[in-house]
């Protein structure tokens, strides 16, 4: 019975990193599954999901990690996950992309993830940036699976009038799904 | 007539460019064998001859096949297609028989006018846009090995495991998907590299 394991770490961004730290894993005999990396101005983040060989534990593979820390520049932190969490759920749904931009101020994402929780709209990815000028402008970008129920006008109207007093502008982009 | 398997990813046979069609042989039967083979998988609306290991250049369009979409042309047999004019960009989220546990947003222009020959070795002419252009694009990128993750800019947020289309192994549907088939061989593998580069034409293309 093979582990599967999630590891989260962050660190100060050089070049290497993703190819020491997966080094680390393949020699370890991990198998990577899914996995997202990305740079945040200077910090390198990292969540994956992988595989451990049933020769190994995973108090083995946290001390191997724990002895690489210091060489990655990166904290990391390993948990085991169930066959369950594994599972992708089905999304029985709309897709979209929406934008949201305007001038910085707190509060901007949290008003806009609200109103889409309340439709029960999923958020599946999002990034955030906000730009260092002295007009600061935060930009977010999300992509979501709306409920069949949730009409596209229905979304508008609800991100309109929280964009409105928040003043932000947002734009939704409805995907169509195509089966080739 | 015959139904035909259709290759699914990783096998080589799709990321080969196909060969232009010379009309010296009679394509009656290989056509007939596309359309059965696309009438067969339910929903398909487009085939290209190199998703089922003919490299011939050769299509199968028909998006009257999706009953929610408008289709100036219906069904169409598309020999030796050239886009000679595109306009637009349109994102859109595919997914493919020959990569059945993903799909993708993929940009696509959003009209397009492309010279083809029919099966009658005659010129023609057609001016498609939105869902048909999409397909005539998706289906010419098969013949020249491209398959829409050469399309996709972000993992993270472009490509999607397919949720509701195919099971999970992808070889379940009969007639439809048959991984394996042909094996692929070390030359085949080489070979299949060098379409490698063509993402980088996307760009290009959907800016003209």
């Amino acid at each position: 019975m093979t582990t599967n394991i999630v590891l989260t770490g962050v660190g100060r961004d050089r070049v290497g990193i993703v190819a020491e730290l997966s080094q680390v894993l393949f020699e370890f005999g991990c198998n990577l599954l899914d996995s997202s990396m990305t740079l945040l101005r200077g910090e390198f983040a990292v969540i994956l999901m992988a595989q451990l060989p049933e020769t190994h534990t995973l108090i083995q593979l946290r001390e191997r990690l724990n002895q690489a820390e210091a060489a990655l520049g990166m904290q990391v932190f390993v948990r085991e996950l169930s066959d369950a969490s594994l599972d992708e759920d089905d999304d029985e749904g709309h897709p979209y992309i929406i934008s949201v931009y305007g001038g910085d101020r707190p509060g901007i994402v949290a008003g806009i993830t609200k109103a889409l929780q309340t439709l029960s709209i999923n958020i599946t990815d999002v990034a955030t940036k906000r730009t260092r000028s002295e007009q600061s402008i935060f930009m977010m970008v999300l992509e979501v699976t709306a409920p069949i129920t949730i009409t596209e006008s229905e979304l508008r109207q609800s991100l309109n009038k929280v964009s409105a007093q928040l003043g932000v502008d947002v734009s939704i982009q409805s995907l169509e799904v195509v089966e080739l | 007539m015959a139904i035909l398997p259709v290759l699914v990813y990783p096998d080589p046979e799709l990321k080969r460019v196909s060969d232009p069609v010379d009309f010296k042989e009679d394509l009656t039967a290989t056509i007939q064998d596309l359309l059965d083979t696309m009438h067969d998988a339910p929903g398909c609306v487009g085939l290209a001859a190199p998703q089922c290991g003919v490299r011939k250049r050769i299509l199968i369009i028909d998006a009257s096949r999706n009953p929610k979409v408008e289709s100036k042309y219906g069904l169409m047999v598309i020999i030796n297609p050239i886009v000679e004019y595109s306009e637009g960009e349109v994102l859109a989220r595919e997914g493919c028989l020959s990569l059945p546990d993903l799909t993708a947003n993929v940009k696509r222009a959003q009209k397009i006018r492309v010279k083809f020959q029919n099966p009658q070795n005659q010129e023609q002419e057609i001016e498609v846009s939105d869902f048909e252009a999409r397909v005539v694009l998706h289906e010419l990128d098969h013949l020249d090995g491209i398959l829409f993750l050469d399309r996709v800019a972000s993992l993270k947020t472009d490509v999607f495991r397919r949720k509701r289309y195919a099971p999970k192994d992808g070889a379940g549907k009969p007639g439809e998907v048959k991984p394996g088939e042909s094996k692929p061989d070390e030359l085949k593998l080489k070979d299949a590299k060098t379409p490698d580069s063509k993402p980088g034409e996307a760009a290009v293309r959907s800016e003209s």
